[in-house]
């Protein structure tokens, strides 16, 4: 879904426009929606390598990326470097460049993961304002509208490696 | 005190200052350690952690409380805004060769850098993106780990691929092995390139060649195919297409 991106940027404007308690509101459900943005497109990505792995549960993606798709990537290019497929070298760079880009992609849905939750469930805690930004537990507004953006370039990147090892085709 | 007050109070005394947020996932015990990107070198001093002292927080964290750590990078404005920098400068540069570019960091000051281009680059294009990337870095202070070039779509199929079709339509011929690779959105540059690519995977032993010039794999060849226990599984494409055609 493209368009909850687009939401999170609207919400986020009105967020700036607004005080007090309506800024909060639009504030915190901006940065719920940075957060669906990223976790659908890291879904998408889990479709195309299992079609099991679609609905596993928001925390579990994060280990989920960085140990069993990795494993997978880790095994498949093993078997090709033995049997002279790939040489040795491009089987030590794919896992390499593989790992970057799975943690990568983890690391950022921690992080939005727990800001979301704040989001949610945590009114106490307010969206802070000043000048030209906002932010919420810590994480700028810059950073949240982010979260897509940099999940989808380590996207390509783990989708073209699955590729070249036949993971997804 | 509760588990939050607990480990921030741990954090305080072990002048954990990298630590830049956390949180505590009480259903799951698990506590979320965010520490910024920028502050991440290979060796720990003031103000900067290494991997191995993060390492040793989150053991001494799981011995001291009931709990499971989870260290995780989180972006860092400055490296965000070099990474733009970088793309900026690249697309205006090269805006027939190069669409988009994505840099990860290992710890703060290095870089994997990787570079979406509309096809594959030649030589001298290559050299020259290559070259500017260089430059780039080193005025930035960064180390390369490695600059990588990808290809919206693979311009022709991959060794995997070739034995992922001939899994799923074996016993087949070079016309059938094109057809479905095709089917998948890859194209084969010529006939004679395919029978390379099969000619070598023959050698391999991972495939043989019936006499009436059929492929098929070998059990080598097939332990080389990806198979996964759900529905998109190269086994089910196999039972699909034989249920299909109703000869085997």
């Amino acid at each position: 879904m493209p368009g909850l991106h687009q939401v999170a940027e609207h919400l986020s404007l009105q967020a700036k426009t607004l005080t007090g308690d309506d800024a909060d509101a639009f504030g915190r459900s901006a940065f719920n929606r940075y957060y669906y943005a990223a976790y659908l497109s890291v879904r998408e990505l889990l479709a195309s390598l299992d079609t099991s792995w679609e609905a596993s549960p928001h925390s579990a993606i994060p280990d989920l990326l960085e140990i069993t798709v990795m494993r997978q990537v880790r095994d498949q290019a093993k078997r090709m470097s033995t049997s002279g497929l790939i040489t040795i070298a491009r089987h030590h760079s794919l896992a390499k460049q593989a790992g970057q880009a799975s943690s990568d992609i983890a690391s950022i849905l921690r992080a939005a993961y727990g800001v979301r939750v704040v989001a949610d469930y945590r009114p106490e805690q307010r969206v802070a304002f000043d000048r030209l930004e906002f932010r919420l537990a810590q994480h700028t507004h810059a950073e949240a509208r982010n979260w897509k953006t940099r999940v989808d370039r380590a996207k390509k990147v783990l989708m073209s490696i699955s590729k070249e090892l036949g993971i997804v085709y | 005190m509760s588990i939050r007050e607990a480990v921030a109070g741990f954090l305080e005394t072990s002048h954990a200052t990298y630590v830049s947020f956390f949180h505590v996932d009480e259903s799951s015990k698990t506590v979320i350690l965010e520490v910024p990107v920028s502050l991440l070198r290979a060796k720990a001093g003031k103000g900067v952690t290494s991997k191995r002292q993060l390492a040793y927080l989150k053991r001494n964290i799981e011995a001291l409380f009931d709990l499971r750590a989870v260290i995780t990078l989180r972006e860092a404005q400055q490296l965000t805004d070099l990474e733009s920098g970088l793309r900026a400068a690249l697309l205006r540069n090269f805006p027939e060769r190069v669409t988009d570019l994505y840099m990860s960091f290992p710890t703060g000051n290095a870089t994997q850098v990787w570079v979406m281009v509309k096809e594959e680059l030649d030589e001298a294009d290559g050299k020259a993106v290559r070259g500017h990337i260089v430059d780039y870095l080193a005025n930035a202070a960064l180390t390369s780990e490695g600059i990588e070039f990808l290809s919206p779509s693979l311009p022709e199929p991959s060794i995997a691929a070739i034995l992922r079709s001939l899994k799923a339509i074996s016993p087949g011929g070079m016309d059938q092995i094109m057809n479905h690779l095709l089917k998948r959105g890859y194209a084969c540059p010529s006939e004679r390139w395919l029978s390379g690519k099969l000619d070598a995977a023959r050698k391999r032993r991972l495939i043989v060649r019936n006499p009436l010039g059929d492929f098929s794999l070998t059990s080598l060849g097939l332990e080389l195919v990806p198979h996964t226990r759900s529905g998109s599984s190269s086994d089910v494409e196999r039972m699909l297409l034989l249920a299909r055609r109703r000869r085997w």
